[in-house]
């Protein structure tokens, strides 16, 4: 698989206590639902998406690199997250996207990444 | 005396390890090594027996040339640890955004991380002969050694996995983990690490120190010797009471050297509490002259 | 005066059940202490659970019995039951009930994702925090004796409901279920923090020996509770020497040393003090916890209610 042709899926979280949210005093079952959103999304396209999720607290320098979320985040503080963005492009704020979601926009830029 | 570079004072609470600690740190200083002594208990009392301001710094204790001391407070640390994260994001972020990556650190791991840190660096710094931990009690101490271990298998694990772990992304954990590994290499080397335990002829503090050392050693740490403190003085043992006490203790000291074979020292109870330089200084003397040098050696009554 | 009554902070009141915190310093005698009251409250007829905090615990050794962290009966005492947290059975039980409640929902793959997240070392935290909790929040023991780990380990424990409270108020709740959760954590941590904070239903106590780094740690961590809103209601001096033993000049000059630091205790502490003797032979076994429990607590205030 050409690198080029890997399309990019970014999640913004929002402040948890680890990456996926999992070893809190509590488990959002919301989180579950997202991280097998991500490794369902990854196995259907079979390396031609990769997933990368951020934490504001551990890397926080994701969300000041792009200039976009920043934007977002300062104007709307953290509740503006989850963002999702896809090729850099924010698709969705303050809730995280379903499977059906995330297939059709992984999908649609892979039919764009072949027409070129 | 000894020729470790880190020396650990284990064992249950209250049998005196920050005395004997306290102690040791004032005689090696005065014998010419540049020690330090630093304690990650919480609730440390340090301060007290030194009778001086110690804190979350490392303080020279006056009176004793070669000798300072920091008690870490877990609350500091974690605050240092905060702000190495926090500080760039303040000049990008609005207020409220910042407040809740803050509150965010409020989190069980941060808490562990950074006073683990700590003590990971004192073990990395050349500016001490001699780094003498008075450690938290037992079971605490036993988790916090069992993280390191823990930890590089944690860490090995999540590299190979999502990628991301409670630690933050792996990128940063690999500088640290080189350090882990430094860590746990110095605790098993025999020439670097002596492990104290102090124990008093005692049943209960008898089964937990064997469990102790035994965990310990499963650990891999090699070198591990013993401080029998608090024994009573035959010749003030006149009274049935305290008598059977002493009988009590000597069945006690028995068991000690069928139960817990290692090199072993002996100190006794003293007429007033350990504290200040001067007794410290004194204490320490004793404890030199109560040296045993083998594991089975005669245990002849060492005067105080 | 600050008179030790103890039938207004060893005793079930209104109705309600109570809980019976022993901190202090490692070594001090937490253990015993908390043994020889859950001992005497059970003989006066009140269903009482002896729990262990520590995780070096050494409860098994003073009833000379297995203690195990299933609740299980006292053998030889009636209505005393016993319990030690088990960090790392407490661990295991938690990631596997967590784990057969994603089962029937996730992927094999989402669901070997988690096993690996639960690898975490803040897991065990929770994990024993969830089962202090639950013992916390049991109503069907009259009373629980809580005999806890030393005072920096009690003192975290006891910060976690506060802790955690608040990053559950800072979740970011997005669907209706999540909602739901966050409502109910929430609500749970809030009871667990005013059932701690309500002297009605919680007593705690803190056990020294008569000498000043006890004393001085106790009295530090005492502050650190008030802030939290957690008053301490009474403090043990424990490993008093018999003032009629002492009579060597050795024993004579420690027994002052203590009567100098006892009268600091009531000084400083400001609340009742209980005394409790050094006694001849150390505290183990059924037979001495009794005569203990006797000697100290003649009079536990029951009424003879039972």
């Amino acid at each position: 698989m050409d690198k080029e042709n890997v399309v990019k899926v970014e999640i913004f979280d929002p402040p948890m206590c680890c990456p996926a949210g999992i070893c809190g005093p509590t488990i959002d079952p919301v989180l579950l639902d997202i991280q097998e959103a991500l490794l369902k999304i990854q196995k259907q396209f079979d390396g031609a998406a990769s997933v990368e999720r951020y934490l504001l607290s551990q890397q926080p320098a994701r969300f000041m690199q792009n200039p976009e979320i920043l934007a977002l985040l300062k104007k709307e503080g953290t509740g503006i997250l989850p963002i999702t963005a896809v090729e850099g492009e924010v698709m969705k704020t303050k809730s995280y996207p379903t499977f059906q979601e995330l297939d059709q926009w992984v999908a649609a830029r892979r039919a764009n990444h072949d027409q070129l | 005396m000894t020729s470790s570079r880190f020396l650990f004072f284990s064992g249950k609470g209250g049998v005196g390890k920050t005395s004997m600690a306290a102690s040791t740190a004032v005689q090696e200083a005065e014998g010419g090594r540049k020690t330090l002594i630093v304690t990650t208990d919480p609730a440390s009392n340090l301060a007290d027996v030194f009778e001086t301001e110690i804190g979350h710094r490392i303080a020279l204790i006056p009176g004793v040339p070669n000798l300072w001391a920091m008690e870490i407070d877990p609350d500091q640390a974690t605050t240092e640890y905060k702000e190495k994260i926090l500080g760039p994001m303040r000049a990008v972020f609005p207020a409220d955004v910042i407040s809740v990556v803050e509150e965010q650190f409020n989190s069980p791991c941060t808490t562990e991380i950074a006073a683990f840190d700590r003590f990971v660096k004192f073990m990395d710094d050349p500016e001490y002969d001699l780094v003498i931990f008075d450690t938290a009690p037992t079971g605490h101490t036993i988790r916090l050694l069992e993280l390191p271990v823990n930890w590089s298998e944690f860490i090995d694990l999540s590299a190979k996995g999502s990628g991301q772990t409670c630690l933050g992304p792996v990128q940063a954990i690999q500088e640290s983990k080189a350090m882990y590994d430094k860590a746990i290499a110095e605790l098993r080397n025999p020439r670097a690490t002596t492990f104290i335990f102090v124990v008093q002829p005692e049943a209960v503090a008898i089964g937990e120190t064997e469990r102790s050392v035994a965990e310990i050693r499963q650990l891999g740490v090699k070198s591990i010797e013993l401080i029998i403190n608090a024994i009573l003085p035959e010749e003030v043992c006149q009274d049935a009471f305290f008598r059977a006490r002493w009988e009590m203790q000597q069945r006690h000291l028995q068991e000690i050297e069928r139960r817990l074979v290692m090199p072993a020292r002996r100190m006794f109870l003293l007429e007033e509490e350990i504290k200040g330089v001067e007794k410290l200084r004194r204490t320490g003397q004793m404890l030199l002259e109560g040296e045993t040098s083998t594991p089975r050696g005669d245990h002849e009554h060492v005067s105080a | 005066m600050n008179m030790f009554q103890p039938e207004k902070i060893l005793l079930p009141s209104n109705g309600y059940s109570r809980v019976l915190f022993f901190a202090g310093k490692g070594g001090v005698g937490k253990t015993t202490v908390s043994s020889v009251v859950a001992l005497r409250l059970a003989e006066c007829g009140y269903r009482t659970l002896l729990v262990t905090t520590d995780p070096a615990a050494h409860i098994g050794e003073v009833f000379e019995q297995p203690v195990t962290d299933e609740i299980q009966p006292v053998i030889g005492v009636k209505n005393l039951f016993a319990v030690r947290i088990d960090p790392k059975a407490a661990t295991e039980e938690y990631k596997k009930s967590i784990l057969e409640d994603a089962r029937p929902r996730y992927s094999a793959e989402m669901l070997a994702a988690l096993a690996e997240e639960l690898e975490s070392p803040c897991t065990e935290e929770i994990a024993a925090f969830d089962k202090f909790s639950q013992f916390l929040t049991d109503e069907t023991f009259q009373v629980t004796v809580f005999d806890t780990a030393p005072t920096g380990h009690t003192l975290r424990l006891l910060q976690l409901p506060f802790d955690y409270s608040k990053q559950v108020s800072l979740m970011v709740a997005t669907g209706q279920e999540s909602v739901g959760l966050k409502d109910k954590t929430k609500a749970r941590f809030e009871a667990m923090i005013s059932k701690l904070r309500d002297p009605a239903r919680t007593t705690f106590g803190f056990v020294v020996y008569p000498e000043s780094t006890p004393i001085v740690e106790a009295h530090r961590a005492k502050l650190d509770l008030e802030k939290a809103g957690i008053p301490t209601q009474f403090v043990v001096a424990n490993q008093v020497l018999p003032v009629e033993r002492c009579s060597h000049p050795f024993f004579k000059k420690r027994s002052e040393m203590q009567k100098r630091y006892l009268a600091q205790i009531v000084e400083k502490f400001d609340v009742p003090m209980l005394e409790m003797p050094l006694f001849e032979q150390e505290v183990i076994g059924l037979p001495r916890l009794r005569q203990a429990a006797r000697t100290v607590l003649s009079d536990c205030g029951c009424r003879g209610v039972n």
